[in-house]
């Protein structure tokens, strides 16, 4: 594998940016111990996902190893029983029967092996999407604030790109049956040959050792190697991407900036090819001295068994038949040891790559009582839920940031620096300041995505750590300004849920109307073929749309509402719509909200004088909380010099 | 119209393979020719090496049949004895050498080319991507274009599959080729019919293979759109700003069972192409089987017929054992030539293809002057019929700043690939000086023009380089120059390599970070360097508070100074340093003045002015 995880690695064409990996899986400082118990745990990490994906597979697995162990001892003793026939000189009839014993037991094997083939091929795939379904599934289920820490990003990114990219499971699959094949092909054999000679065999093994101490200093070597090249593979992937990035696209016609990125591409090609020479040239000369060694082991086997045949010196005389049998089955034996020894080297270098993806499914979890068993889901219990939700629901009448002070994860300098205000139910609130003020930290924070460093944030007079987060998220009604929509049908993505539960239940769909025509989303879905029934994402859905920004902004505002929070957050909504949209959004506020505590961030000033008071942020600070007009008598303040900033543009 | 042109006829199905084989080994010759005397050197050893093992056992065994009879017991050997244990010796030491010299080289040789074929495929992969960046821009927008260009791509994938493999299985057939018809002479000499089962079932294997292949093959795009489909989803959790949409609204249970829907489709398809492969495999078993009752018996009848020596028997058999593997690597090979083959020929017919139709030859008249005219303008975008401007005429005259506004999809951005040549009118003309631009050479025309994208990011090169748009031809003084003016070199100047500083971190992690003002900055700098007869900005819609906002509307009027400019506003207010507003709307002007004229004229623009600043003109009154 080592050749194909490189390669595979370096070149492809649309390559994601490549994640460190191997940085993180140097540990050549664990003793020998600790590294096998190390690769203990990985091993039966690795064995219990792709049991949870497929149950049956290790068994086939196995069973595909006896068959084509069984397929080696007939080949070795084919030539011993037909030359044993001639030399004993049977008749014709039974050496007849003989041959379609042989070629029997031969086609229901080689049937058996090519029906478990058609097994291993599908399940493998099943096994290699089940992981990554897996690791989507533990995504979901992080506590929100890893989702920003570059750290868990940078884990993520390396334990996908190890089964996504190098197809890690698939290589230990694939090696794990070479190991079984071979181990029991080599347990074979090694009886066989003991009736012949201990000393035969004791040779072997010390050969063993020899090409053990060359695959082991290759080992070194590759770990190195692959340390050194991940640097330029991931330049490689970067700007090979870049070549055929939709966004870049009329900037490098525009610019010419073609031989830019060629000539980077052109200089990183010969880069990773002197690498890979290097690399080649090293295990070239491993794998020509294992060449040799194969070869001497065959020399000794064949020199070994003549001797036996021709003196009874070295041994009891043994027939031409046994001859070519031991012979043949030294051959076999040594091909089996070089396969055993690249499949174990390899099985561990899959190990290591496995690493991200262990530490990154070993995270905590939020509530982890009801998240015992992920990934398999199912309608039924979604809807439970839901049920359940609506049952307790506990409406938010009061905010009360406490002293408030936070700082993201990695960083040193504080977001926000001791915050206090009140917000009471009912409220419109308006958050303003410049780029980087704090505004969207602080309703994260109210969206319990983080806790504070220090003081308290109290949801109608309680810890909002304390609260159970999803009854709570339950009342908050967002629309942030990187809001996302999913691949799914649009009334799906304003329900956030399934066609078929909406289909089934008239009120959802009245509930859906309603909102569609508020916040005017039916202005284009209209003139959609399947109307709010069109799914989203051209690339999944043949029939499906793209919306622009300003439609995807409508429906991520129609989703908001239609979840009927008890706190509605407005993140810079109206950012991708255009003038007349926006006015429209203005107007209708009040109906949108219906009454709702709302906090609504905008650079827009002028949504300030809608809402009831504003929250003025400057360098994680607040410069003030009053209502728009008594904000703007002060004329030096920030608010005033931001709002007339805009104002001045519309003079009449 | 060209525009509407299907894809399929612009991609032909027409590389044969031939002309594959041809444009490989152009490829080949052009790169790395020294890979071919490493071809013919590999083919000696790799012929020679497992011929030698079906030898030794005959030679070996020929002797030992000779001493069956006189088993040496100790002592005082007779001639023929110590002849025969000479023999044995020298037969061995002879082989060691021998195979020593050959396996050992041969897997020495193989690992010495692997990343030479590598870099042909790098290479391919540098091909398809100049192709993509060169061809004419509207096919970019085709989206069923680009599902066809990156199904192309395919067979620069991996090492393993597309034109690498098809190269290193070329690179190993020769030997393979030349060892099989060894062991078909040897069979063959001995009986002209012992060779007929075994061609049979190198047809039948190569034929299972290869109807399995072809099926696959023809499933490529369900394949390929299964798995995207899957990726999506997969793509959705990983991708970890959907994070707090999904536990806001609980979307995670929806969407990891669409994922699992969508591994079913992937499990059912690839089911139908192992139940394929199984089925179609049943061909070679009989064969195998038929062939190997056949040689068996015809082998063992014969020595049991005193007319085949053991060793020669044992010589045949072994023969016959390697015959058959080598024709499954052979059979294996040649499918994967032809299969493999069938990927490249698409990448081929890609890279091949005359994706620059719709662009002229015509250059660029130079002149100081510039006037750009819209004639009659008409345009849909290519597999749509909606027009998104409809008969549209105007003019843009030297030195004029113009500033388009207009609301989401009136057709602003659309107008500025008419001008600049990236589209073509459907009907009607866009005149450059009087030049039409359908007739232009594209790449002199981009040079009129200088654009600052709505919302580009930079990559991840030098400043320098992104300023001057190069590696190679940079001039380090106007680089600084035009940071000057677009008001950004202070905040370089500061870091310690200046103008060699990284752009940001994904490939440094000393890298320079800029925030969305000073990105619009630095792209304002680039097109400044570009010095263009023509400057077009696009204002930015990302949230840019309202300080920062304003420094961008003066970076804006300042890059404008002297010079023919269109300037794209979202927020109709930002436009007071033009010389004339276009209001677009419904794909046509609807109004055309100053400011004053059209708030005069209490039309559309005076509506859309009064609405979107009502609430900064109550405070007035």
């Amino acid at each position: 594998m080592s050749k194909k995880i490189s390669q595979k690695a370096e070149n492809k064409p649309a390559n994601n940016q490549q994640p460190k990996i191997v940085e993180e899986i140097i540990e050549s400082k664990l003793t020998t111990g600790e590294q096998l118990k190390m690769y203990a745990v990985r091993f039966r990490l690795a064995f219990q996902a792709i049991k949870n994906q497929s149950p049956n597979f290790i068994v086939i697995l196995i069973l595909n190893a006896i068959i084509q162990s069984a397929q080696i001892g007939l080949a070795v003793f084919i030539p011993k029983v037909f030359i044993d026939v001639l030399i004993q000189q049977l008749v014709w009839s039974s050496a007849f029967y003989l041959i379609w014993g042989i070629v029997l037991i031969e086609g229901i094997l080689k049937l058996a092996q090519n029906t478990l083939r058609r097994k291993i091929e599908v399940e493998q795939v099943r096994v290699q999407h089940g992981i990554e379904r897996e690791i989507s599934a533990k995504v979901t289920r992080l506590p929100y604030h890893y989702l920003e820490d570059p750290e868990i990003l940078n884990l993520k990114e390396s334990a996908h790109f190890a089964l996504l990219n190098q197809q890690v499971a698939v290589y230990i699959i694939t090696n794990f049956q070479e190991i079984l094949r071979y181990g029991l092909t080599i347990v074979l054999l090694l009886a066989i040959l003991a009736q012949l000679s201990l000393l035969l065999v004791l040779f072997l093994l010390g050969t063993f050792v020899i090409i053990a101490l060359l695959q082991n200093s290759l080992k070194t070597y590759e770990t190195n190697f692959f340390l050194n090249i991940i640097g330029i593979n991931r330049k490689y992937g970067y700007f090979i991407e870049k070549a055929i990035q939709p966004e870049l696209q009329q900037a490098i016609r525009i610019y010419n900036l073609e031989p830019l990125l060629s000539t980077r591409v052109d200089q990183l090609n010969l880069e990773i090819i002197d690498f890979m020479q290097e690399y080649m040239i090293h295990s070239g000369k491993i794998q020509g001295i294992q060449a040799i060694i194969t070869d001497l082991q065959g020399v000794v086997a064949y020199g070994y068994s003549a001797m036996r045949v021709l003196t009874n010196i070295v041994g009891s005389p043994i027939g031409i038949g046994s001859f070519s049998l031991y012979a043949g089955t030294t051959i076999q034996f040594s091909i089996a040891m070089r396969k055993i020894f690249d499949a174990y080297r390899e099985v561990k270098q899959c190990l290591d790559y496995l690493e991200p993806y262990q530490k990154f499914m070993q995270l905590p979890e939020i509530g982890q009582e009801s998240e015992q068993t992920p990934a398999i889901s199912s309608t039924k219990n979604l809807k439970s839920n839901r049920i359940d939700r609506s049952a307790k629901r506990k409406p938010i009448h009061e905010i009360i940031f406490d002293r408030v002070t936070f700082t993201y994860p990695n960083s040193k300098e504080p977001v926000l620096k001791d915050i206090s205000f009140t917000i009471r139910q009912g409220e419109k609130i308006s958050i303003v300041g410049l780029n980087g003020a704090g505004k969207t930290t602080l309703v994260k924070l109210l969206c319990r995505f983080f806790e504070p460093d220090s003081g308290r944030i109290l949801i109608n007079g309680e810890d909002i750590q304390t609260l159970d987060e999803s009854s709570y998220l339950r009342e908050v009604s967002a629309v942030f300004q990187d809001f996302r929509l999913v691949p799914f049908s649009i009334q799906s993505n304003i329900a956030s849920l399934p066609d078929q539960m909406i289909n089934q239940d008239q009120q959802f769909i009245s509930k859906i109307e309603t909102i569609v025509s508020e916040t005017s989303v039916n202005e284009f879905t209209q003139n959609l073929k399947n109307g709010i029934k069109t799914k989203l994402n051209k690339s999944i859905h043949k029939q499906g749309t793209e919306l622009s920004g300003g439609q995807s902004q409508k429906v991520a505002i129609a989703r908001a509402l239609y979840k009927e929070g008890s706190l509605v957050i407005l993140d810079e909504p109206t950012s991708a719509l255009d003038p007349l949209a926006e006015a429209e959004i203005y107007e209708h506020f009040d109906t949108l909200v219906r009454g709702q505590t709302a906090l609504y961030i905008s650079h827009r000033m002028s949504s300030s004088k809608f809402c009831d008071k504003v929250l003025v942020l400057e360098q994680g600070e607040i410069a003030g909380f009053a209502p728009h007009e008594e904000l703007i008598k002060d004329k030096n303040s920030l608010y005033t010099r931001l709002f007339n900033e805009q104002a001045k543009y519309y003079e009449l | 119209m060209k525009t509407n042109k299907n894809h399929n006829q612009i991609i032909k199905a027409k590389t044969t393979y031939w002309q594959m084989a041809k444009a490989m080994w152009q490829k080949l010759k052009l790169r790395d020719s020294g890979l071919i005397p490493f071809c013919f050197v590999y083919t000696v050893f790799a012929t020679v090496y497992p011929l030698l093992g079906v030898f030794l056992p005959r030679m070996l065994i020929v002797q030992i049949e000779q001493a069956r009879s006189l088993v040496w017991t100790g002592g005082q050997m007779t001639s023929t004895q110590t002849k025969i244990f000479i023999n044995i010796g020298l037969i061995l030491l002879i082989y060691f050498i021998a195979a020593a010299i050959l396996g050992g080289l041969s897997t020495y040789i193989s690992n010495l080319s692997y990343a030479r074929l590598s870099y042909l495929r790098l290479d391919f992969i540098s091909d398809c991507n100049h192709k993509v960046m060169t061809m004419d821009y509207y096919h970019y927008e085709d989206a069923d274009f680009m599902d066809h260009a990156i199904r192309a791509m395919h067979a620069t994938q991996s090492n393993n599959n597309g034109v690498e493999k098809v190269y290193r299985q070329v690179f190993m057939l020769p030997a393979k080729l030349i060892a099989a018809a060894a062991l078909l002479v040897f069979l063959g000499l001995l009986d002209l019919r012992l060779i007929i089962l075994p061609l049979l079932s190198l047809t039948a294997i190569y034929y299972a293979l290869n109807r399995t292949d072809a099926f696959i093959f023809k499933q490529r795009q369900e394949i390929s759109h299964a798995t995207r489909r899957l990726y999506n989803y997969s793509e959705i959790t990983n991708d970890f700003t959907y994070g707090k949409d999904i536990r806001l609204f609980n979307l995670k249970t929806m969407i990891i069972d669409a994922f699992n829907k969508m591994i079913g489709d992937r499990i059912r398809q690839l089911k139908l192409s192992s139940g394929k492969r199984f089925r179609y495999n049943l061909f070679p078993l009989f064969f195998q089987i038929a062939s190997t009752i056949v040689t068996l018996s015809f082998l063992v009848s014969k020595a049991l017929a005193g007319q085949l020596a053991i060793a020669t028997f044992a010589f045949y058999l072994s023969s016959y054992v390697s015959l058959n593997l080598i024709f499954e690597e052979i059979a294996t090979a040649l499918n994967d030539i032809s299969n493999e083959g069938r990927y490249v020929k698409e990448m081929l017919d890609f890279i091949n293809a005359d994706l620059n139709q719709q662009s002229g030859f015509e250059q660029v008249k130079i002149s100081d002057q510039i006037k750009i005219e819209f004639k009659d303008v008409s345009f849909h975008y290519p597999n749509s019929d909606q027009l998104v401007l409809e008969n549209l005429n105007l003019t843009l005259h030297n030195r004029e700043k113009l500033a388009l506004v207009g609301i989401n999809g009136a057709g602003k951005s659309t107008l500025v690939k008419l001008m600049t040549g990236l589209h073509h009118p459907t009907s009607g003309s866009v005149l450059i000086n009087g030049q039409d631009t359908k007739n232009l050479d594209p790449k002199s025309l981009f040079k009129l023009f200088g654009v600052v994208f709505q919302e580009e990011k930079p990559i991840a090169v030098t400043v320098a380089e992104q300023v001057a748009g190069s590696i190679t031809e940079i001039e380090p003084n106007r680089v600084e120059q035009v940071l000057a003016r677009a008001g950004l070199l202070s905040k370089i100047e500061i870091e310690p390599n200046g103008i060699e500083t990284n752009l940001l971190k994904v490939l440094d992690k000393d890298g320079l970070m800029l925030s969305g003002g000073e990105t619009q900055k630095l792209m304002i700098a680039r097109a400044l360097y570009k010095d263009p007869q023509v400057m077009i900005l696009d204002e930015p819609t990302s949230a840019l508070d309202a300080l920062a906002e304003t420094e961008v509307y003066q970076d804006f009027s300042r890059a404008l100074k002297n010079k023919t400019g269109l300037f794209i506003s979202h927020r109709l207010a930002s436009t007071s340093f033009c010389d004339r507003i276009v209001l677009l709307s419904g794909g046509s002007i609807s109004e055309v003045g100053t400011h004053q004229e059209l708030m005069q004229g209490q039309g559309e623009y005076y509506e859309m002015f009064v609405i979107q600043g009502k609430y900064y003109q109550e405070e007035e009154k």
